[in-house]
């Protein structure tokens, strides 16, 4: 694992994005330049695929910056879903899908996200949803961290799975 | 805030080595050659790099000072292999308690280290998200480690 070349002058702001892009940029390359076959691989006893972890990130960018924060409704696929019936739609359903389907969405997800954040006043602006047992709301800074984080640990887990594919290793950057 | 996450995910990182013995904490998921001892071991030094020599500006501490790097860049994660887990938990524990004293010392997040790369500092916020990113994505590799190891899965 190398070091971000992440800018270290800037605002807050441009820190927590460039970190946060340079994670989604490592999810979406691992899923590059593979069939849909190896795409499908898992590395046992998990059960996460590299489709799958890019659709989940799609849902969580859309699900934390259009929904928690700005308190819209989740769009399509998702809107659609019966997620009390399939809690792990969007795990099962992405290894059958075109993997140029998957990424775009995530990219969409990600587009949309940047553009909140930068439409936002500040990083202490606070969510418009509340979490649903302690009734708190989150600051767009706090959303920004737990989303590089997130992104970062699903990045680890694609590490070894590709790996496991093809021998890949690392921050590359493929096609 | 910062703090608190970093902190968040150093505990992930026990919680994903809890109670495992010497020859798990040495399991690899093959192909990967990573172990959870080696990433724990790596962790420590991780810490003491960016608190200990980036931000406080201080010498390497051992056993990291003393080393052989030049003979295997990567002596961190293959050394472990030769450690109790108890050596290694307490290596990190230690890490991670001279890098929050180390930080305590330090009034702003907006603070800038002595040490330059491309002719620019650090501020103590860029090394902080730095180290949530790296702890984090190695805590993603810990997890399905574990997960092969016994099935025990952490959230």
């Amino acid at each position: 694992m190398t070091t971000p070349e992440i800018p270290k002058s800037g605002s807050e702001r441009e820190l927590l994005v460039a970190f946060l892009d340079f994670q989604r940029q490592v999810v979406i390359d691992k899923c590059l330049g593979l069939s849909k076959e190896q795409l499908s691989t898992r590395l046992e006893p998990s059960t996460m695929t590299l489709p799958g972890i890019a659709y989940h990130l799609a849902v969580v960018e859309e699900d934390w910056f259009a929904s928690d924060f700005l308190g819209e409704e989740l769009g399509e696929p998702w809107s659609s879903v019966d997620w009390d019936a399939t809690r792990d739609w969007e795990w099962d359903v992405a290894p059958t899908m075109d993997i140029g389907v998957v990424l775009d969405a995530y990219r969409t997800a990600i587009e949309r996200a940047n553009e909140i954040v930068e439409a936002a006043d500040s990083l202490e602006q606070m969510s418009v949803r509340k979490h649903p047992r302690t009734g708190e709301h989150w600051s767009l800074r706090w959303i920004l961290i737990h989303m590089i984080e997130e992104t970062a640990r699903h990045a680890g887990h694609a590490d070894l799975i590709r790996e496991s594919i093809d021998g890949e290793t690392g921050d590359f950057r493929s096609d | 805030m910062l703090n608190a996450f970093l902190n968040y995910y150093r505990a992930a990182i026990f919680d994903i080595a809890d109670g495992l013995d010497a020859d798990q904490m040495n399991t690899r998921l093959e192909p990967s050659t990573l172990t959870i001892g080696g990433i724990m071991h790596h962790l420590a030094g991780v810490e003491e790099w960016w608190f200990n020599e980036v931000l406080a500006n201080n010498e390497r501490a051992e056993p990291f000072a003393s080393a052989p790097w030049d003979e295997d860049r990567d002596w961190d994660f293959h050394v472990a292999a030769t450690l109790e887990p108890g050596t290694i938990r307490n290596r990190y524990q230690l890490a991670i308690d001279r890098s929050n004293r180390l930080v305590a010392d330090v009034d702003s997040l907006d603070f800038t280290t002595v040490k330059e790369r491309d002719g620019e500092p650090f501020s103590l916020r860029w090394i902080f998200v730095h180290m949530i990113e790296e702890t984090a994505r190695h805590a993603g590799h810990g997890d399905l480690i574990r997960e092969s190891i016994d099935g025990k899965t952490v959230s």
